[in-house]
């Protein structure tokens, strides 16, 4: 059941983008074929990709379902890791890259439950030292290394 | 003989410091990865594009190829010694190879290996000196129609040789295709899909969107998985096989060699499908298939050579046709981008010491390999057991802190996250995230040709099948995925990508 739904899902997954693509490029100049206007491939693609998305839907519908195969969802570490790499861009703004770095490490591991560990700390530390010795002294990338104060 | 002095010439690029030095980084760091699960060379080649911002093109092409035939390497070390692909690649090597390990004969399983990739490494080197000329002659005379086909056909061969469902590849190409519009039309200047956000007016950034689907997405999908180690200390004993064990092999390799030098060429190859089809092949020809699965030296032996063929011979579609074969080689594009350079038939004659610099590597690479290897075994499988739980925070540092880094802006570091996100849900519909990279780095060059094409014909489509090479390309196209039609063709690539 579970094959069934899933592939039904991306099907309509696929629909919905390439619908979203169509109707905006609608409003965009299309011009003509022998002169193509920005609107005019993108509104093609997004068809053509709404034409795979049914077709995606359609086929898991006649499909015998791989029973008993079940797709964890990982969604407090999808929460945890994304949540984490908009915290480093807050941080690295506003404190700088040793402070984002350390920020990161800690928050990522809250999705093993290890952010308490001081094992983690010491990964976060020389994480750090490691990014601004590699990314700033190496390189010599612009990247702020402390709050600016 | 023109071609042995331009190698010669390559030779001479290849061996100036800076070069050797990032060959060596690069086959290295390539190793490395393809050790650790988890960790594969095409979220490590993302990583480190905003580094090759700072170093020449031929010495970061360069590097990056290192990573690639290096992970080869690598993967094919764990699968033998602990049963534990690194690479997708090398899991057929596993079946004989930790058989052998089993055996007490893991020096031999590594060594052979080793001799195999060495000696096809060094003939796929020959191939690209070969062909490459003679492809990128035939690509000169093509059309903006040829072109757009050619991409056609490159992207939908693409996803019907790799694994996995082909619709759903389709569709993930078509998005890239789409996501990679995003931005100022070329021709208009209009601005496209930006949401009125001005950090989109030059696009999404190709590096910031393949770490996102790669980097952050592999982390989310595999922090709660459980890498389960089957760690049998076993002792590695000699490298060096005998010789009658050698001359055994040979023939191996050397189908090995032709069958990865050949598939690698076309698109969707590579290492992954030349060492399944090499695998399949040499239990075909061998006298007693029984002994393979059971530590056969030759299932070791003909896999290692094509996965190593078909990596290198995979740089010949990018480099002539400027399209590339796989995900690793849009990376690899992408770097030639960055760098300011058109990947097409010109490069070998605009930029010579990039071209045969890149090929000559590959030679002194496969040597840097094989000497790293023998004494760096036992660091190599000590380094499997390092915890995921201490690797994923250091993808993450790199993701964010390259993603930054590109533009300087963290804004950046947001859209990689959305693209993090958007790829984990790619892999829970068990829809590739790879092909979607191949579209993105195409959708600006296929509309691009195609508006010329139509430009040409005053607007008349059938253009695209009036000419000759244009119409031969979607006919092919049309063909492969007929063949996806043909129940018998689909259960045989199954089965070839499941269960060797």
């Amino acid at each position: 059941m579970l094959n069934l739904r899933r592939d039904f899902l991306a099907g309509i997954f696929f629909v919905a983008i390439g619908l979203g693509f169509f109707v905006v490029s609608r409003t965009y100049n299309l011009g003509s074929a022998s002169r193509m206007g920005p609107g005019y491939f993108p509104m093609l693609l997004g068809g053509v990709l709404m034409v795979i998305g049914a077709l995606v839907s359609l086929k898991s519908l006649r499909q015998t379902s791989d029973a008993g195969e079940s797709v964890p969802v990982a969604v407090k570490s999808a929460a945890i890791i994304i949540g984490s790499t908009l915290l480093f861009a807050l941080a690295l703004t506003y404190a700088g890259l040793v402070i984002a770095v350390i920020v990161l490490v800690v928050a990522a591991s809250a999705a093993v439950g290890r952010q308490f560990k001081w094992q983690t700390f010491a990964l976060a530390a020389g994480l750090a030292a490691f990014s601004a010795l590699l990314f700033v002294t190496l390189l010599g990338l612009p990247v702020p290394l402390w709050p600016n104060i | 003989m023109d071609i042995l002095n331009q190698l010669a010439f390559g030779l001479g690029v290849a061996v100036s410091p800076i070069n050797l030095l990032y060959c060596f980084v690069g086959v290295l760091i390539g190793t490395l990865v393809g050790v650790l699960p988890g960790l594969g060379p095409i979220a490590t080649i993302s990583m480190l594009l905003p580094i090759t911002f700072t170093l020449p093109a031929d010495t970061s092409i360069i590097m990056l190829a290192g990573i690639y035939y290096g992970a080869q390497y690598g993967g094919s070390t764990t699968s033998i010694l602990i049963n534990i692909p690194g690479e997708a690649s090398s899991v057929v090597t596993a079946l004989d190879g930790h058989a052998m390990a089993r055996a007490g004969r893991a020096g031999q399983a590594l060594g052979i290996a080793a001799i195999g990739s060495f000696i096809a490494g060094s003939v796929a080197t020959l191939v690209i000196a070969l062909f490459a000329p003679i492809l990128s002659g035939v690509a000169l005379s093509f059309r903006p129609a040829d072109y757009f086909s050619l991409m056609v056909f490159g992207l939908v061969a693409a996803v019907v040789l790799a694994s996995g469902s082909v619709l759903k590849a389709l569709a993930a190409i078509v998005l890239g295709l789409l996501l990679g519009l995003v931005g100022s039309d070329v021709n208009s200047g209009a601005l496209r899909f930006t949401g009125g956000m001005p950090e989109l007016m030059n696009g999404l950034e190709f590096v910031v969107i393949a770490m996102g689907l790669f980097g952050i997405a592999d982390a989310i999908a595999n922090v709660q998985a459980k890498h389960a180690s089957d760690l049998t200390t076993s002792r590695i004993g000699t490298l060096l096989p005998r010789w009658k064990e050698l001359r055994h092999c040979l023939p191996a390799i050397g189908r090995g060699t032709v069958i990865g030098s050949i598939l690698g060429l076309l698109p969707g190859g590579g290492a992954l499908l030349s060492s399944f089809a090499a695998y399949s092949i040499e239990k075909k020809v061998a006298r007693h298939p029984r002994t393979f699965g059971e530590g056969d030296i030759r299932g070791v032996a003909s896999p290692e050579a094509a996965n190593n063929a078909g990596a290198q011979t995979s740089f010949i579609p990018l480099l002539t046709l400027g399209v590339p074969s796989n995900p690793t080689m849009a990376l690899v594009l992408g770097a030639l981008m960055i760098q300011g350079i058109t990947p097409g038939p010109q490069v070998m004659t605009e930029r010579p010491a990039l071209f045969w610099g890149l090929i000559a590597s590959m030679w002194i690479g496969n040597v840097m390999l094989v000497v790293l290897n023998i004494p760096l075994i036992g660091l190599w499988v000590r380094l499997v057991t390092v915890p995921y739980h201490y690797l994923y925070p250091a993808i993450l540092v790199f993701c964010c802190v390259g993603a930054y880094t590109v533009n300087n802006n963290p804004f950046d570091i947001v859209v990689m996250s959305l693209a993090g996100l958007l790829g984990y849900v790619l892999i829970l519909f068990r829809c590739e995230p790879a092909p979607l990279v191949l579209g993105f780095i195409l959708g600006p060059l296929m509309e691009e040709n195609m508006r010329r094409a139509l430009l040409i014909s005053k607007g008349d489509p059938s253009v695209f099948l009036t000419q000759p090479i244009s119409a031969a390309f979607l006919v092919a196209s049309l063909g492969v995925l007929c063949l996806m039609g043909l129940s018998s063709f689909r259960r045989t690539r199954e089965i070839a990508m499941q269960d060797p």
